[in-house]
């Protein structure tokens, strides 16, 4: 080969390299961020399952902290399709768009909980789950206005501290207590999975 | 040289500038347009440098600001020369960098920041990262703007070459992408967002409790920055919390806010706490429900704050001023014939 043909099969190859070794490095399955915003791929695709049946969990689903409401078990990152089969329709449902694209803020209230998603390529999932007041509580036993004390005895003294916030990790998912006057006046199911807030 | 030598240096010569023209004409192929059907507000930022640097005040923040707040109407009642630099989820640092940038070209007497993103305190999206920074001209501020805005999967080299983030749209490839291969429409108004349609308020869900009463530090320290910025440069900074019923704007913020525009004596107008003086009628100056307005409601609300910026900030009119009339006599026919577009677009929906 020449010398002057070598250096163009050089910067040839090196440009290929950079544009070929882009592609093989994102190989996912990946959308543009024009279109549908790129988030994380979902880690966990669960369904909601009623108690004593046959469950379907990853792993990681399994892990985060349980809701259970009338004998229907729900996780954050859940597939949100399968959350509302299990669970009925809300009592009310909130969509708004946020800055550019839409239906990304999804709200559905039960009577004494409330569901947001998030979206990913398959769908939407379960971001959060929050109680709104005392007549539900978590699987181990707490619900509103109970003490600091009784969070402490049901999951331990295991937990970060964010202002009021007193949070408990599992899985890819967080549950946080907020404390007010020794009084929990908040308790809610967070995803840690990073999305399109 | 003989002949020869200059035939042995040349093609390679040749040969590497056209195998990076290839590679600019790729990128410039697959890079999102932000045109047609594909979330416009990303060509916003851009669009600014294209304008006569004439501005008196401009507008800081997310789709707060550029889906409520128009400058033709600020020009057409009061005689206000504005710009709204405006993006999809601007963040505060973005904010802080998108002044910067924007004193490089021009000095407003007054800078009007919306103080809604306060309450974001960590990136969120590599897509809204995207509408807001890949517009702006590259500067130190660009740069640095990247630096305080990458998560984790972001990285400044796709940012500088973002063909290594995009090339993998080669298979999802629209109209759109050939049709503004070499030109890009203005499809903001003096970077306003408009819209015609009408979607009423309704409920909203209840606010959460919060489990901090104030504001992450570290956009409290953007704001200072933006604070110390304008100072320096003899900028008048106003805050302002845009008459958007959703996201919950908390009193507790709300406090902190005018603590700080206290301190510093600064103006903080929440427009929240006057909508009926404004004039806002929920039912129809809104078109998605209560969370932004559309032309009738940022019509109404340019009445008032154009009204605040003149008798409190002494923000001159303007109109009769050779330079300022031509160019905004241009953005008033562009604002005309966009409204009547989608007012012809709206009822032929109607009728559909």
């Amino acid at each position: 080969m020449k010398k002057n043909n070598r250096g163009l099969a050089l910067v040839t190859a090196m440009a290929s390299m950079l544009v070929l070794g882009a592609c093989g490095a994102s190989s996912e399955a990946e959308t543009t961020v024009a279109s549908v915003p790129e988030t994380e791929a979902a880690t966990v695709v669960d369904t909601a399952t009623k108690s004593g049946e046959e469950e379907s969990k990853t792993a990681v689903a399994a892990e985060s902290y349980g809701f259970t409401y009338k004998g229907v078990t729900i996780h954050v990152n859940d597939s949100m399709e399968g959350v509302i089969e299990a669970l009925g329709e809300p009592v009310n449902y909130f969509e708004a768009a946020s800055c550019a694209f839409e239906g990304l803020d999804k709200t559905y209230t039960y009577t004494s909980f409330e569901l947001t998603s998030y979206p990913q390529q398959d769908g939407d999932h379960l971001a959060d789950i929050y109680f709104k007041d005392d007549t539900v509580k978590t699987e181990e036993g707490i619900s509103l206005y109970m003490s600091k004390a009784d969070m402490e005895k049901a999951y331990g003294t295991d937990y970060s501290v964010d202002g009021n916030s007193y949070i408990y990790e599992r899985g890819e998912g967080q549950l946080v207590f907020i404390i007010e006057k020794d009084e929990i006046v908040s308790i809610e199911y967070v995803t840690t999975v990073k999305y399109l807030g | 040289m003989s002949k020869e030598t200059k035939k042995r240096w040349l093609r390679p010569v040749i040969s590497g500038l056209l195998v990076i023209l290839i590679l600019l004409g790729l990128q410039r192929l697959l890079v999102p347009k932000y045109m047609g059907d594909t979330p416009i507000e990303g060509a916003m930022i851009g669009e600014y440098y294209d304008t006569p640097k004439l501005h008196d005040v401009i507008f800081l923040g997310d789709c707060e600001v550029y889906e409520n707040i128009s400058p033709v109407d600020l020009w057409r009642d009061y005689g206000i020369s504005s710009y709204v630099r405006g993006s999809a989820q601007q963040l505060t640092w973005q904010s802080y960098y998108l002044l910067e940038d924007t004193l490089r070209y021009e000095t407003p007497k007054a800078v009007v920041f919306n103080v809604q993103a306060l309450k974001t305190e960590e990136t969120e999206s590599e897509a809204y990262n995207r509408m807001t920074l890949d517009g702006m001209a590259w500067s130190l501020s660009k740069v640095k703007a990247i630096q305080a805005s990458m998560g984790e999967d972001e990285s400044m080299v796709e940012y500088v070459f973002p063909l290594l983030r995009f090339h993998s749209r080669y298979s999802e490839l629209t109209k759109e992408d050939f049709t503004y291969f070499f030109h890009r429409d203005v499809i903001s108004y003096a970077g306003y967002y408009m819209r015609v349609d009408v979607k009423a308020a309704g409920s909203f869900p209840e606010p959460r409790r919060l489990s901090s009463p104030s504001l992450p530090e570290n956009t409290m320290e953007y704001l200072d920055k933006m604070r110390i910025l304008c100072k320096n440069n003899g900028v008048e900074l106003i805050l302002m919390k845009a008459p958007s019923l959703y996201p919950h704007w908390y009193e507790e913020w709300d406090a902190q806010i005018e603590a700080y525009a206290a301190q510093y004596g600064l103006a903080y107008y929440n427009f929240l706490d006057v909508t009926g003086e404004i004039g806002l009628d929920y039912s129809m100056d809104t078109y998605d429900g209560g969370l932004h307005l559309n032309l009738s409601g940022a019509q109404k609300l340019a009445e008032y704050f154009g009204d605040l910026l003149v008798s409190r900030h002494h923000l001159p009119d303007r109109r009769g001023e050779a330079t300022y009339q031509d160019y905004w006599k241009e953005q008033e026919t562009h604002y005309d014939e966009g409204r009547n577009k989608l007012i012809e677009e709206l009822k032929k929906n109607e009728k559909e």
